[in-house]
């Protein structure tokens, strides 16, 4: 005598939902791992003091390597980031600026590792010269 | 090296993925049919939530939802209080103490249909496994005894006020008898099938549960499970199916 027991639907679902729901959860652990990637920002002169102009150039781009969840990382790069140099107090003459040091527009889980070029020179001079 | 080294870690995340998804269906298997299909779904959505409001950095949405992840823990544990204390106290007793108590439920049942086949009397038997019986139960007398082949014998005695309808076992111990279950609405059943039958199928075509019916006509048992009669050529037979569809953890 055999008695054939059918699989109820329920139980499939209970057995999806669970791998779903594990696969969501390990996702979600994955993704919080750190992780680093290299983007190319444009640098911007912010808050330039009243009588003072830029004498030559400024470098245009920096290469900066961030670092932080991953999850935070995919949509870095089509996020406007950029590196904001303060130049409120700042004098007329030649201006040694650490760009690590620099206003980055990022998440407060990302961190900025590394700038290329370190330093950047920017040269003041007073406007009508 | 290096290729090893990353080997060791896809290796690592494959154990971490697969461990989790041996953990979340073992817990999943705790919470009963319908209401865990539910549960797991809401807990998928949140973390899907979660991850999202993430990736978009919407911080309002994650707070709200890492809040609601966080307190359904305790909700989830004030919910399935029953089923959580069940399950340690199970873990608590060993493999041979759990075989003992089923044998005893199945071995019980058996002598019963045995006795009720001998004399042909009619009996109607509903051994509940996954999926709760209760909402599909008209009527019925709340009993909550002990399965013994005495008292299904005399339930199903013909002078009893109960010997008519079902007789409900769940979770290894007979909670209710007298009860009318629903008729099967197949066309393609047999005519010759009686009322007992119409409701064993009717029942088991909405339900996982396993029916024993015993025929008063011609004294045969039979065993209906998701819709489909089986008869029954002896009793150890009966046996070996009961014990291969009703599994231990049915009977706790």
């Amino acid at each position: 005598m055999t008695v054939h027991v059918k699989g109820h639907e329920w139980l499939k679902g209970v057995k999806l939902l669970s791998v779903l729901l594990a696969v969501l959860i390990w996702l979600s652990v994955i993704l919080e791992r750190p992780g680093e990637m290299l983007l190319t920002v444009p640098v911007e002169l912010e808050r330039m003091p009243p009588g003072l102009q830029l004498d030559g150039t400024a470098p245009a781009e920096a290469e900066v390597v961030v670092s932080g969840p991953r999850i935070l990382l995919f949509l870095l790069p089509f996020h406007q980031t950029r590196c904001g140099i303060d130049l409120a107090g700042a004098q007329a003459g030649q201006q040694l600026v650490s760009l690590k040091e620099a206003e980055f527009n990022l998440d407060a889980e990302i961190k900025v590792m590394h700038v290329a070029p370190a330093t950047a020179s920017i040269v003041l001079a007073p406007k009508g010269k | 090296m290096n290729s090893f080294l990353q080997n060791i870690g896809i290796l690592r995340d494959l154990l971490d993925l697969s461990l989790a998804i041996l953990i979340v269906s073992r817990l999943a298997r705790l919470l009963k049919g319908v209401l865990a299909l539910r549960i797991l779904a809401i807990l998928s959505g949140l973390v899907a939530l979660h991850l999202l409001a993430r990736f978009f950095s919407l911080q309002t949405v994650r707070i709200i939802v890492d809040l609601i992840l966080g307190s359904s823990v305790v909700g989830l544990a004030v919910i399935f209080q029953t089923d959580i204390r069940r399950a340690f106290a199970t873990l608590a007793r060993s493999r041979t103490e759990k075989d003992v108590e089923m044998s005893d439920v199945i071995d019980e049942l058996v002598f019963a249909v045995a006795g009720l086949a001998q004399k042909k009397i009619g009996a109607l038997i509903v051994i509940e496994r996954a999926i709760s019986v209760d909402s599909y139960l008209a009527v019925g007398t709340d009993i909550d005894a002990k399965v013994t082949s005495e008292l299904i014998s005399s339930i199903f005695l013909p002078y009893s006020p109960i010997h008519d309808g079902a007789v409900i076992i769940q979770h290894g111990k007979l909670t209710k008898a007298g009860c009318f279950l629903p008729l099967t609405q197949n066309l393609e059943v047999s005519k010759s099938l009686g009322t007992r039958h119409r409701a064993a199928i009717g029942l088991t075509e909405l339900v996982d549960a396993v029916v024993v019916v015993v025929s008063e006509e011609t004294g045969t048992a039979s065993v209906i499970v998701g819709g489909k009669k089986t008869d029954v050529v002896d009793m150890p037979s009966l046996g070996k199916t009961l014990r291969r569809l009703v599994e231990p953890r049915w009977l706790k």
